[in-house]
């Protein structure tokens, strides 16, 4: 199993003064903001494309704006080795099916979210990240209306009427 | 009965991004409408927005006089920076930078905006602030002339950046302007992640 996550990937690339191999601190605020020392994640059944379009779905159908996205993934067994620990939360997603796939990654000091940092680095060099155009991510917003998993009426307003006159005249 | 409070001649001057003294000689000579409570002028922005709307500072059919060039450019600047410190710029989720731009664009002298917006896009100092306004950029519904675009997509493809880069392809795949497919064309990506992205905005563009 893995546990996935929205990123901005370009962030995670070497940036300015820095050298080969160092994470960013750019990255890390922007990208691993904790809430109550917890960092939300997705679990995804594997790294197989289809399995990674759930969790960006889950993740695209919460938001308020239609962009392109960067999905990461990393194993939950090298999580665990890091000794970190997770629970099963309720996902703020409006695919009610997917609701059950998020977890929190728990009790994260700066230590454990540095760990957490240098493992979705290490994913990203590996690949284990996918990006989902603006146009695709708005392709699976409609596919799952159109499959009755979401409902248009759960979507922020600037989602809707953009997924919602796609769907009119598909 | 109207509960619009009264506000300063400072709260003016930022409104319509102009120095003060403007305000006081546009009082003077074209009946800016103010009311004077003891040595105090006061305003309501109201009746300010329509003032502008009617012309009011255009004479001879000047448009209004522009706001102070140093004055757009450091409030524009101070409040994106504001805005990024508080709260990265997320994909998925809206941002107040956005608005910030919405309002320097609805300014009297838009090309003055423009022309400060292309800069801030492409600032080479700061590639990551530079990255966050043209994300927020490409969320605004066809900001600018076609022209424009493209200069800005053009310029800040040639960053070093990737951050930046990357943040141009995405603005340029949500105006979808069958204009960018060009330039997107002819910009050649070396980080291979990238480059399939350009790839894909192209077909998708293209269509």
């Amino acid at each position: 199993m893995f546990l996935a996550r929205k990123i901005t990937r370009a962030k995670w690339l070497q940036g300015p003064r820095l050298g080969r191999g160092e994470i960013g601190a750019d990255a890390v605020t922007a990208d691993l903001r904790t809430s109550g020392n917890a960092l939300s994640f997705w679990r995804c059944d594997s790294g197989v494309e289809n399995q990674v379009e759930r969790v960006a779905l889950a993740m695209a159908a919460a938001g308020n704006r239609i962009d392109k996205l960067d999905v990461v993934w990393i194993a939950e067994g090298d999580l665990a080795a890091d000794g970190q620990s997770w629970e099963a939360t309720d996902g703020r997603t409006p695919v009610a099916e997917l609701r059950n796939r998020h977890v929190d990654l728990q009790r994260l000091d700066y230590v454990r979210l540095g760990n957490v940092a240098r493992r979705v680095a290490a994913a990203i060099a590996s690949e284990w990240c996918l990006r989902f155009s603006r146009r695709r991510v708005k392709m699976l917003l409609v596919a799952a209306v159109q499959r009755g998993d979401l409902d248009l009426a759960d979507l922020a307003e600037r989602v809707r009427d953009e997924v919602g006159s796609a769907v009119n005249t598909a | 009965m109207s509960t619009e409070a009264w506000v300063s001649v400072e709260a003016v001057a930022e409104h319509l991004s102009v120095a003060r003294d403007s305000i006081y000689r546009w009082i003077k000579h074209k009946q800016l409408p103010a009311r004077r409570v003891g040595r105090l002028w006061k305003f309501k922005l109201s009746q300010i927005d329509e003032w502008v709307r009617s012309g009011g500072a255009a004479t001879q059919g000047r448009r209004l006089q522009p706001p102070a060039p140093g004055l757009l450019h450091d409030r524009l600047d101070a409040l994106l920076s504001g805005a990024y410190e508080v709260e990265p710029v997320e994909d998925g989720i809206a941002h107040p930078g956005e608005h910030i731009l919405e309002d320097a664009l609805r300014t009297a002298d838009q090309q003055s905006a423009l022309g400060r917006i292309s800069e801030l896009c492409a600032d080479p100092t700061r590639p990551g602030f530079a990255a966050s306004t043209l994300r927020c950029l490409g969320r605004l519904q066809s900001p600018g002339s076609s022209v424009w675009r493209a200069a800005v997509i053009r310029a800040a493809l040639a960053s070093p950046a990737v951050e930046l880069r990357d943040a141009a392809v995405q603005a340029a795949e949500s105006w979808s302007d069958q204009d960018l497919v060009q330039v997107l064309r002819s910009h050649r990506e070396t980080q291979p992640w990238l480059n399939r992205y350009v790839k894909e905005v192209i077909e998708d563009l293209g269509v």
